[in-house]
């Protein structure tokens, strides 16, 4: 119970501050600018849109980008050691503020996803259909070139239609993308505290910009590789998407397992770490 | 008075940062119901020991224990204690009180009227609103006292508790400490004004590159 409430409280004092701010920021205009298109389409047409389009924004590649590099500023405050932490260490010893740690990465995670939905409906919401149902607009916009004529980037994939419900997709969805920011950030925390704050930085980027070469490569090259870059999972509506035969993500199953398995082992070294790491506190604001 | 005596004990410790050789075989017995003194010059090793007895640093050679319980081994980290080391770092634009609700609240039950009786205590107005990244210097040392004394530890490690008090401030904070000293706490302070460690310890030790000296007993 102590833990639990150790936990509630690091992640308000992690969502409490200008990291944070710029976050919802940037997601609040990405949001704007990318969905600006099917808002475009949706008053043209005089059609609600699907309040499920989160996962579908997801998919293009500058928002996915814009994304990551917003939750890896965020986590850039790894490893934790401004001089707050060492009031906080000193009450709870060692294990408990290591796992508070964790798991205000994880609540955060959530926090973040949850927020960056919350931004795609914002600029839609005076069209917005509150139902489990595509709706015409999106069906539309996936089956014609129709929102391609208001320039959109974002691209809408029919063959998702047909295996989930918007809700269903949207539980996927805040599950994936929590579990692979959860991983970001934990990965984040465990190279801080074996190497230092700049490879952390580093490494989380690393996972971002390998995007681009995953996306870019022959379906079976990219095929092999999208098992191994969590950060294109966020893809999630293209995960029944075939191309040359080769599905665009690998299974549900496996993604969640490899991101379960993956914070469990750094969580791990990451308390053993702890057990035994020098605190040296810094001036950094929270 | 508070009823569990407190004994740290610090043993032959010698600790390095990579070639720098920064405490050299220190000893030092402290006991509730007195005040010890720490000097010595910036960069002497002071800080490097509190936190090694706080359990932040580890020592490389040597052992602290704590009431017969060995740091790092034992116990990971000094629990009980009530510390300000270095500058005090809280959460520049919440008020005194907000920063003083949320560290109470990690092991307490939230107490609105204990709090605001801790920060009159130190000479702060409980309800001000001003965030604590705009106080003077000597109001953040007065808060830093106010987060340290607030659980009503058994220990206190204060380094440079007086820093930037004006003279009024230095006498109520001497007080404090008097008076906590005889509920039976155990207080190690470092200060650079000798007339604080003539007014308060009991016991007064001087840091010199890392070799810790007995210097005079009170009375002496």
């Amino acid at each position: 119970m102590r833990l639990l409430k150790y936990i509630w409280k690091n992640t308000v004092l992690k969502c409490l501050n200008s990291k944070m701010t710029v976050f919802v920021i940037l997601m609040l205009v990405t949001s704007r600018s990318y969905l600006n298109p099917l808002r475009q389409f949706s008053m043209a047409v005089n059609y609600p849109v699907s309040w499920c389009v989160f996962p579908f924004a997801m998919c293009s590649f500058t928002y996915l980008i814009m994304f990551w590099f917003g939750v890896i500023y965020v986590n850039s405050d790894v490893p934790f050691m401004q001089h707050v932490n060492m009031y906080h260490a000193i009450r709870v010893g060692r294990r408990y503020w290591g796992l508070g740690q964790i798991g205000g990465i994880c609540l955060r995670s959530l926090i973040m996803v949850l927020i960056t939905i919350f931004s795609t409906i914002l600029p839609l919401l005076p069209k917005i259909e509150w139902s489990n149902e595509w709706g015409k607009l999106l069906r539309t916009a996936a089956t014609t070139n129709a929102l391609s004529q208001y320039q959109s980037s974002v691209v809408i994939y029919s063959d998702i239609f047909s295996e989930y419900t918007p809700l269903e997709l949207m539980v996927l969805e805040i599950l994936v993308c929590t579990l692979i920011c959860t991983f970001v950030g934990v990965l984040m925390f465990f190279l801080s505290l074996y190497m230092n704050k700049i490879i952390a930085v580093a490494g989380g980027l690393a996972l971002a910009i390998a995007l681009f070469p995953v996306l870019n490569m022959h379906p079976l090259i990219r095929y092999k590789l999208a098992k191994l870059i969590p950060t294109v999972w966020a893809e999630l509506a293209r995960i029944a998407t075939v191309d040359h035969t080769y599905y665009w993500l690998p299974s549900l199953i496996y993604m969640v397992l490899f991101l379960l398995v993956g914070i469990a082992i750094m969580t791990g070294f990451i308390m053993y770490k702890i057990r035994h790491v020098e605190f040296n506190w810094d001036n950094e604001d929270m | 008075m508070s009823e569990k005596r407190h004994v740290i004990e610090v043993a032959h410790v010698n600790k390095n940062f990579r070639d720098n050789k920064v405490l050299k075989d220190v000893s030092l017995r402290c006991e509730s119901g007195k005040i010890y003194g720490l000097v010595g010059h910036n960069g002497s090793g002071k800080t490097v020991l509190f936190k090694i007895i706080c359990g932040f640093l580890s020592c490389d050679e040597g052992m602290v224990s704590v009431d017969g319980k060995i740091m790092g081994k034992d116990k990971d980290m000094l629990t009980e204690a009530g510390i300000i080391i270095e500058d005090p770092g809280f959460l520049r634009n919440w008020s005194a009180y907000h920063n003083l609700e949320f560290l109470y609240t990690i092991r307490n039950k939230k107490d609105k009227a204990y709090l605001y009786s801790v920060l009159k205590k130190v000479g702060l107005d409980p309800k001000m609103k001003r965030p604590v990244g705009k106080f003077s210097l000597g109001m953040r040392q007065r808060f830093a006292i106010a987060q340290a004394i607030m659980e009503d530890p058994g220990i206190l490690i204060l380094d440079e508790p007086m820093n930037g008090l004006d003279k009024n401030g230095v006498e109520e904070i001497r007080r404090l400490l008097l008076q906590m000293k005889q509920e039976n706490k155990l207080i190690i302070l470092a200060s650079h004004n000798r007339e604080d460690i003539d007014v308060l310890c009991d016991e007064v030790y001087e840091m010199e590159d890392g070799v810790l000296q007995k210097t005079f007993f009170a009375g002496d």
